[in-house]
C-alpha cells in the first residue's frame, strides 16, 4: 500500500531543535533525506525567526510532491502554513509525520500547492531567430539566470567562476548558516557568511542567562557528553559513516554514568574507520592571530589549557583535569571531543550532588560563556570567511563541522552584543 | 541465410523495444512543474547564475601519465616475447625504457601534478 514504507521527511531545523532532531533520526518508519527533492514531508523543528520565511518557501516548493508540511516544538504559529503541528516529544513527532505522509500519499488529504508564486523568469533569448547567438559562450540568459563570471585563478589563467549561496538549509552545513562561495571547480575563491539571525532562540541571555543559582555537575556533565555524542554523529554522517553515526546517536539518547567504556569503543571505532587520515588529519586548522581562548574544545585541541572548570572548586573536589590534544586540526578535535565525552561521563558518575558555576559564567560544551561577552559559536562565525577562503569544497565543510557552530547560539551572541 | 533472418528478427525486436520505452517514458515524463518546483536545491536561496560553467581539470597532468604508463605495459607484452630469445640485452633495454619514464614521473610529482585539485 502506499505510504506503508518510512517517510521521507527534509528537516528545517530551528533553535533548541539539536537533541529532538536526533532522536528523530532513530525513529522507526521516518527516513530523514539529504535533499527536498527526496522528500514528502517538510519538517520544521524548533524555533525560526520571520527571516527564515522565504528560504523555507524555496525548500517547501523544491519537494517532488505528493507534498505536507509538519511543525514540531513551535511556541507560536509560523509565518508558513503548516498542515500540522505538534508540541510533543519523539513518539508524538513520529506518529504525526506518518500519518500525514500516508495521507497525503493516497489522496485523503490534498498535497499542498507551491507556496512561491509560478512565475516564468526572464524568457531565454539571445539575439538569433531561434533565441541563439549573444555575447557569453551560450548567448542569452537561460532560465533568467546570467551565465559564469569569469575571475583569474591561482595559476594566472583566467577562469570561469561561480557564485552560488549555500544553505541556510544544506544538510552538510550547520542549520541555518548560509555561505555565499564563489567556485572555480571545487574551490572556494570567495567565501561570504549571510548572517540574517534565521534561527530563533529560547531565551535572550543563552546559556548563561538560565544559570541563575549553581548547577548540579552531574546534569551539566551528562549535557556534555550527548553534546558530543551528537557531533560525533553529525561528523560520522558527514563522512558516510552511517553505522557509527547510528551508535553515535543511540549512545547520546540514553546517556548514563556508565557508559564510558561505550563511548571509548566508538572513539576507537573511529579510529579503525580512517576518518583521521582520509578526511580530518591536517583540516581546518586556525590561522594563528585568532584569540583561541575560551573557544573550550578548539582550544584545548591546539594544546592549549583553557577550562573555566578547573577554578571550580567543586570540580577540583572529583579532581577534574583538562585534557588537551596537539595539532589544533579537525581530527584532534574529534580526539578531543571523543576524550571529554568520556571525561564527562566519568565526572558525572563521581559528582554525587555537587554543584558549580552561579556566577554568570559557564564552561559549555562548545566553550566559554560569560554575560556580556560574546558566545565562542559568534566569535568563530566572525573568522569563517578568513578560515574558509580558498578551500576545497571538502575541507570546507570538514572545517565548519569541526567547529561545531550552533546558529542559536550566533543569534544569541549577537543579540547580546 | 539463417544468419541473416535471425539478425532481421533482432533487430526489428529491438526496433519496437525503443519505440515501446519512447512512449513509457514520455507517458511518464508528462509532468508540468512549476517554476519554484525546478529550481536547483542549495539549501534554500534562489541560484543567481546559470550553472553552465567550465572549470580547470587539474588532474589532467595524472591522465596524462597514466596513459604514458599504460602504453608503456602495451609494449611489455611483445618485449615479453623477445626477453625469452634475447634475454638480459632486452632487460637492460626494458630498464632504460621505464627509467626515462620515470623521470618524467619524478618531474610531474615534483612540480606537483599529483595533487588533486
Amino acid at each position: 500500500m502506499a505510504g506503508a514504507g518510512e517517510a521521507p521527511v527534509f528537516v528545517v531545523a530551528g533553535g533548541g531543535a539539536r537533541s529532538a532532531l536526533h532522536q528523530l533520526r532513530l525513529a522507526e518508519g521516518i527516513r530523514i533525506v539529504a535533499t527536498p527533492r527526496h522528500a514528502a514531508v517538510l519538517l520544521i523543528v524548533g524555533r525560526v525567526t520571520e527571516a527564515a520565511t522565504e528560504s523555507i518557501r524555496h525548500v517547501h516548493d523544491q519537494m517532488a510532491g505528493p507534498r505536507v508540511t509538519v511543525a514540531w516544538g513551535h511556541p507560536e504559529p509560523t509565518a508558513v502554513p503548516v498542515r500540522a503541528a505538534t508540541d510533543g516529544g519523539v513518539a508524538e513527532a513520529t506518529e504525526l509525520i506518518r500519518r500525514q505522509f500516508h495521507n497525503v500519499v493516497n489522496g485523503v488529504i490534498a498535497p499542498e500547492p507551491v507556496w512561491l508564486p509560478d512565475i516564468d523568469p526572464v524568457e531565454w533569448r539571445g539575439v538569433g531567430p531561434y533565441g541563439h547567438g549573444g555575447a557569453g559562450m551560450t548567448g542569452g540568459t537561460p532560465y533568467g539566470r546570467p551565465l559564469a563570471l569569469r575571475a583569474p585563478a591561482r595559476d594566472g589563467l583566467e577562469l570561469d567562476v561561480l557564485p552560488l549561496t549555500v544553505g541556510p538549509w544544506f544538510p552538510a552545513l550547520p542549520a541555518g548558516l548560509a555561505l555565499r562561495v564563489s567556485f572555480q571547480g571545487d574551490i572556494a575563491q570567495v567565501v561570504e557568511v549571510v548572517s540574517a539571525d534565521l534561527v530563533g532562540f529560547e531565551s535572550p541571555g543563552g546559556v548563561v542567562a538560565r544559570t541563575g543559582e549553581p548547577l548540579l555537575i552531574r546534569d551539566l556533565e551528562l549535557a556534555r557528553a550527548r553534546h558530543h555524542l551528537e557531533w560525533m554523529a553529525d561528523t560520522f554522517r558527514l563522512a558516510g559513516i552511517d553505522r557509527l553515526a547510528l551508535a553515535a546517536g543511540r549512545l547520546a539518547a540514553s546517556i548514563d554514568p556508565g557508559d564510558s567504556a561505550l563511548v571509548d569503543r566508538l572513539a576507537t571505532g573511529a579510529r579503525r574507520s580512517l576518518l583521521g587520515p582520509m578526511s580530518l588529519r591536517g583540516v581546518g586548522v586556525l590561522p594563528s592571530d585568532i584569540d583561541l581562548s575560551g573557544l573550550g574544545p578548539i582550544a584545548r585541541a591546539a594544546g592549549r589549557d583553557d577550562d573555566l572548570r578547573a577554578t571550580e572548586p567543586a570540580y577540583r573536589e572529583i579532581g577534574f583535569e583538562p585534557v588537551t590534544h596537539h595539532g589544533g586540526d579537525a581530527w584532534a578535535r574529534f580526539e578531543q571531543r571523543a576524550a571529554e565525552a568520556v571525561q564527562a561521563i566519568e565526572l558525572a558518575g563521581r559528582a554525587g550532588d555537587r554543584r558549580a558555576f552561579g556566577a554568570g559564567e559557564i564552561e559549555g560544551p562548545d566553550g566559554r560563556h560569560r554575560v556580556g561577552e560574546p558566545t565562542p559559536a559568534t566569535r568563530l562565525v566572525t573568522h569563517l570567511e578568513q578560515m574558509l577562503t580558498g578551500l576545497e569544497w571538502g575541507d570546507l565543510v570538514t572545517t565548519v563541522q569541526s567547529l561545531d557552530i550552533d546558529m542559536e547560539s550566533v543569534t544569541v551572541g549577537r543579540a547580546a552584543a | 541465410m539463417v544468419g541473416i533472418g535471425a539478425a532481421l528478427v533482432v533487430f526489428v525486436a529491438t526496433l519496437i523495444a525503443v519505440g515501446v520505452l519512447q512512449w513509457v517514458w514520455a507517458a511518464a515524463g508528462e509532468h508540468d512543474f512549476a517554476v519554484p518546483e525546478r529550481v536547483p536545491f542549495a539549501g534554500g536561496a534562489e541560484p543567481e547564475f546559470h550553472a553552465w560553467n567550465r572549470f580547470h581539470i587539474r588532474y589532467y597532468a595524472m591522465a596524462l601519465l597514466f596513459l604514458a604508463f599504460d602504453m608503456e605495459m602495451v609494449f611489455m607484452y611483445p618485449w615479453a616475447v623477445v626477453f625469452v630469445r634475447e634475454g638480459a640485452l632486452a632487460l637492460i633495454e626494458m630498464l632504460m625504457f621505464i627509467l626515462i619514464l620515470v623521470v618524467g614521473m619524478v618531474y610531474a610529482w615534483r612540480e606537483k601534478s599529483f595533487e588533486w585539485a
